[in-house]
């Protein structure tokens, strides 16, 4: 049962009245903590305003009410939220019951996987096999100069996994040699994911994802023409696995290996490596996000192999998880009808 | 777990008090709280985060964290004494003019901070006048500081940063390279009707690819007033109580950061973002309703923990992702042995180094 208690300690000529609420619950207690009290005033439309003047429950005390009706939302730092009608007459006197119910309680949503390093790695006797298999020198030379279909030392069940392993540097080969080799191949899937993320960032590459789908699938159709097999192997790869943490992972890369000669792009695309190039055409955002210039034409025209591995990463990942992955219809299937 | 994400920022809530009262602030800031982080806790909080080799930046907010006057002086040179970077987040209020905002600055450059971000729009000019954000930003440009100006974003929103800029201060600083100014989404807190986005800048099956991971889940550690700790620095942090991952009173940031980190959900959150893992809910549970809902990373997320729908999903089904995520966790904050930089030296916008933010103190 709860007491509300009109005080008149109108100070100004908008107020009606002044209110002194003390709410306790069905069994008469004060509610314990801090709560966040929030009183709407409904009346005022477009403009109605919420007043917060106390974070302590008890002896809530409102101040400079306007006149109308109001709702009293409550919530508890556990944000176990409440809501109360007000109903005040302007200038009224009135006591209201109002009673505090609780909605009921949640488990907290917690999924622990502990501290064991174990935990990282999958328990797929496969992976372990194909980490000895990576760390031979010869393994990783292979995977760099040769597409993986093409590796006789890995069993076509299990090439997916060796994609993974190479896509996401687990685990690191200690040998200087293979890790050198090993992270030349992260650098270069990075890097080639810098440059999609840099697609992203113009607003009109973006939209042309967004647009009717008979023309996105020209541009996919005119797009996939420029590519060959290693590329969309690493774009499949790359989008597939970690499309994500780019950023971080770049960030990380880059601090140690300046250069970005020996990405593997279309040749087409290479101005946009090369700032000086054409300085028509805007090269990377700037430091702010935005662009240095604005978008050309020439830049979406040449965006478009890019945009094509996009979707084709995207597609050969929904043959993994078709379900999840067919949201993207109708863009991607488009995509992939243009793709075939 | 070992390897992850560690924590590079500590937020400092010092106060949920504030000279404004606006709509839908995430916090529910307002003048009448009384309640503040002491000053002995929140030196002591720096202490502790200068020991996580991880961090590099203190941020003050709030609430208003200009209101603690000299506290704040002594918090940041204590921040720069054990090389961390400070930030301030303010409303401006005290700017009322550039010679006061300049006053008011000017310990805290000299204490070491090299940041200030202004927060402003619609709904925070009703109570501080946009020209103080003016002030305040020419002031820090003035000496040295870096200025983020962050515009409330809406539908119907009246100020845009065009209006900002276009004042005289900010128009003598509109292209010093220390200064930003964004648009921010502005969100609904308690009633989602009150805050309208325009339909393109919600989240639907066209748009999700743009979509990013959470930047701030177990990235950010967050203290409030009453010492308790938060693992990201979200608009929405304070509904989530699986956010909640403990107190100051209780244990150290390090081992509450050790231990939220063992959540696979926040590790799905940091490696993927709320967006995605909705989308991929609503493929096991079709009633689940996440298309054109939401605009902001952090409504996202608090209807991730809060729809029943999908709490279930997750609890019965994450396995089915578990190790796409934890790979692609690993690959993004594992770092290389061989080739990784030197920890003890950390790179900041504001101080690269130890030495630096010692020598500018």
């Amino acid at each position: 049962m709860s007491m509300l208690s009109p005080v008149d300690q109108a100070t100004s000529s908008t107020v009606a009245c002044c209110l002194e609420l003390e709410i306790r619950d069905e069994d008469g207690r004060l509610p314990q903590g801090n709560m966040f009290p929030v009183l709407t005033h409904l009346d005022s439309g477009r403009t109605w305003r919420i007043l917060r003047y106390a974070r302590a429950f008890d002896g809530l005390l409102f101040r400079a009410l306007p006149p109308g009706k109001f709702r009293l939302h409550v919530a508890s730092p556990r944000h176990e939220t409440v809501e109360m009608e007000i109903m005040l007459a302007a200038g009224g006197r009135e006591r209201i019951n109002l009673q505090l119910k609780r909605k009921p309680g949640r488990q907290p949503l917690i999924i622990d996987i502990g501290a064991d390093e174990d935990t990282l790695i999958p328990a797929r006797h496969s992976v372990s096999r194909l980490v000895s298999c990576l760390l031979s020198d010869r393994a990783v030379l292979n995977a760099v100069e040769a597409p993986l279909d093409a590796s006789d030392a890995i069993e076509k069940s299990e090439r997916h996994h060796v994609r993974r392993l190479l896509c996401i540097g687990f685990p690191t080969p200690r040998r200087p040699l293979a890790q050198r080799l090993f992270w030349s191949i992260v650098d270069r899937r990075c890097r080639l994911e810098a440059l999609l993320a840099t697609v992203f960032a113009n607003e009109a590459v973006t939209e042309m994802l967004n647009c009717e789908p008979a023309q996105v699938a020209d541009e996919a159709r005119t797009a996939v023409d420029g590519l060959d097999r290693l590329d969309i192997a690493d774009a499949l790869m790359m989008l597939a696995l970690y499309s994500a943490p780019w950023k971080a992972v770049m960030s990380e890369v880059c601090r140690t290996q300046a250069g970005i000669r020996d990405v593997l792009i279309p040749a087409g695309l290479a101005h946009m490596l090369q700032p000086d190039a054409n300085p028509a055409i805007p090269t990377r955002p700037s430091a702010r996000g935005r662009w240095a210039g604005e978008p050309s034409d020439q830049t979406v025209l040449e965006a478009g192999p890019l945009i094509a591995r996009i979707a084709l990463v995207i597609a050969g990942a929904s043959e993994a998880q078709p379900a999840y992955f067919a949201m993207f219809d109708p863009v991607i299937r488009q995509m992939r009808e243009g793709n075939a | 777990m070992n390897a992850g994400r560690k924590p590079t920022t500590l937020t400092l809530l010092t106060s949920y008090q504030c000279t404004a009262a606006c709509e839908n602030c995430c916090f529910a800031s307002h003048p009448g709280i009384a309640e503040k982080l002491p000053l002995w806790r929140m030196l002591d909080a720096i202490e502790q985060a200068a020991e996580m080799p991880s961090m590099k930046l203190v941020v003050f907010s709030g609430g208003e964290c200009f209101m603690l006057e000299d506290e704040l002086v002594v918090a940041v040179a204590r921040c720069t004494e054990r090389g961390l970077a400070s930030r301030c987040v303010t409303n401006g209020y005290w700017a009322k003019s550039v010679q006061a905002a300049h006053a008011r600055l000017e310990p805290l450059y000299r204490a070491g901070l090299r940041e200030i971000n202004l927060s402003t729009g619609d709904h925070h000019q009703q109570f501080v006048p946009v020209e103080r954000i003016a002030y305040g930003a020419a002031a820090a440009i003035r000496l040295g500081m870096n200025a983020v100006v962050v515009v409330e974003r809406e539908m119907d929103r009246t100020f845009h940063a065009q209006g900002l800029l276009s004042h005289p201060e900010m128009a003598a600083i509109r292209d010093h390279p220390n200064l930003i100014v964004f648009d921010s989404p502005w969100m609904a807190m308690e009633d989602r009707d009150s805050v309208r986005h325009g339909p393109a800048s919600l989240t639907n099956h066209l748009n999700i690819h743009r979509r990013a991971p959470c930047e701030s889940v177990l990235d950010t550690m967050v203290v409030n007033p009453r010492g308790e700790v938060g693992a990201c620095c979200g608009l929405t942090r304070e509904q989530i109580p699986e956010m909640q991952i403990g107190s100051l009173q209780d244990a150290t940031l390090v081992e509450l950061a050790e231990a939220a980190g063992n959540d696979f959900l926040k590790i799905w959150l940091a490696v993927e973002g709320p967006e995605h893992i909705l989308a991929w809910a609503s493929t096991i549970d079709p009633r689940i309703d996440w298309e054109n809902r939401f605009n902001h990373h952090c409504d996202a997320c608090r209807a991730l923990y809060d729809d029943a729908l999908v709490r279930d999903v997750l609890a019965h089904h994450w396995r089915e992702r578990r190790d796409d995520v934890l790979y692609r966790y690993r690959l993004a904050h594992q770092k290389p042995e061989a080739e990784w930089p030197d920890q003890s030296t950390r790179h900041t916008p504001i101080a690269s180094s130890r030495q630096e933010a010692i020598d500018h103190a």
